[in-house]
C-alpha cells in the first residue's frame, strides 16, 4: 500500500473541502475505491486450483473480496472452462473433469475491511498510483454531496462526479486493453 | 507544542475570559460561573456537535466522551471546531442570566456554534 499516494489523494481532496475532517474523508475514500473497483474490474487475481470429484470449489483471494467471476481456464491451453459463481467465493464447474486437473480461476476484486493501520483501503499500489486523480475526483464529489456541511457544494458534485465517471470508463477500457496503447479489446477466441 | 483549546482547563479559562468572570474569592469556588456549570456547558456542546456533525466523532466510532474534571484532560474535538464549542459554552453559561440583552447574546452565541459547524460562518 502506498501511503504517500493516499496522503496525496487526501490532501488534494481536503484542499477542495474546507472544514472536512480526516476520518470522514477516509470513510468516503473507501466508498469511492469500492465503487471504482466494482465498476472497472481493474483489480483481478488469478487463483490456481486442482479439481477432484466435486463440482464446487471455494475460492479465496489473497487480498480484498470477490466482486465477480471473470473466467476459468486451463493454464496449459488457455481453453476456457464453463463455470459460475452464484454465491461469491463458491466456484461451480459445469462439467467435472474425470481426472484431477489444474485450472485457474480469475476473479475481480474490491477492497474490504479491515483497512490498513493508516485507515486506507488495502489494495494494489499500482492502482492507487495510476488512478490517483480519479480517486481524488470521486472523493470530492462524494464529500460535496453530503448535506449541511461546510463543503457541501452541488457544483463540485457535478464537476468532479463527471470527471470520476469519465475516469471509471477510461479505466474499464484500459483493463480491456491490458494497458497497451491502441490495443484492441477484442481478440480471436482461443477455440477458433 | 501546545494547541489552542486543548484541555478542559483551556476551555474553562477561555470561557471565563469571555464571560469576564474574574476570581472574587467569595462563594462556591470564587467564580460567578462555577467549574461544574462550565463543564456541563462543554459536555452539552459536545452532545450538540454530535447531532450537527456526526462525522467529527468517526474516529471514536461515533462514541461521545463526557468530561468530569477541569484539568489537563484533552478534549477530543477537531481543531477547526474548538472555537465553536467555546462559543456554545459561553452562550449556555449566560442562559441563566435574566437580562434581555444577555438572552439575545446567549442565543446568538449558541447559534454561532451551529453555523460554524455547518460552515456557514
Amino acid at each position: 500500500m502506498s501511503a504517500a499516494d493516499f496522503t496525496r489523494i487526501l490532501n488534494n481532496a481536503m484542499v477542495h473541502l474546507p472544514g472536512s475532517v480526516e476520518s470522514a474523508v477516509k470513510l468516503e475514500l473507501f466508498n469511492v475505491m469500492d465503487q471504482f473497483f466494482k465498476e472497472t474490474d481493474i483489480w483481478k487475481e488469478q487463483i490456481e486450483f486442482t479439481t477432484d470429484a466435486d463440482d464446487t470449489y471455494e475460492v479465496t483471494p489473497t487480498l480484498g473480496t470477490i466482486v465477480r467471476l471473470v473466467r476459468v481456464f486451463d493454464p496449459d491451453t488457455e481453453v476456457p472452462v464453463t463455470a459460475s459463481m452464484e454465491v461469491l467465493g463458491d466456484l461451480v464447474l459445469k462439467t467435472v473433469p474425470s481426472n484431477a486437473t489444474d485450472y485457474v480461476v480469475e476473479v475481480s476484486l474490491t477492497c474490504v475491511d479491515p483497512v490498513t493501520v493508516g485507515g486506507f483501503p488495502d489494495c494494489p499500489d499500482w492502482i492507487v498510483t495510476r488512478y490517483r486523480e480519479a480517486f481524488t475526483d470521486g472523493l470530492i464529489a462524494k464529500m460535496a454531496a453530503q448535506q449541511k456541511k461546510p463543503y457541501t457544494d452541488a457544483g463540485k458534485v457535478n464537476l468532479h462526479g463527471r470527471l470520476f465517471r469519465k475516469a471509471i470508463a477510461g479505466a474499464r477500457a484500459d483493463t480491456e486493453r491490458k494497458n497497451v496503447r491502441s490495443a484492441q479489446a477484442w481478440r480471436f477466441p482461443s477455440f477458433a | 507544542m501546545a494547541e489552542i483549546l486543548e484541555t478542559t482547563q483551556d476551555y474553562v479559562t477561555e470561557a471565563r475570559r469571555l464571560l469576564q468572570d474574574e476570581y472574587s474569592g467569595t462563594g462556591g469556588d470564587g467564580y460567578r460561573y462555577p467549574d461544574e456549570d462550565l463543564l456541563a456547558a462543554l459536555n452539552i456542546a459536545i452532545s450538540r456537535a454530535r447531532q450537527v456533525r456526526g462525522d467529527l466523532f468517526l474516529a471514536s466510532d461515533g462514541a461521545v466522551t463526557y468530561y468530569i474534571n477541569v484539568d489537563t484532560t484533552v478534549v477530543d474535538i477537531d481543531i477547526q471546531y474548538r472555537h465553536a464549542v467555546l462559543m456554545f459554552m459561553v452562550g449556555h453559561a449566560q442562559l441563566r442570566d435574566e437580562e434581555e440583552t444577555t438572552d439575545a447574546r446567549s442565543a446568538a452565541l449558541m447559534n454561532n456554534f451551529v453555523l460554524q459547524l455547518r460552515g456557514e460562518l
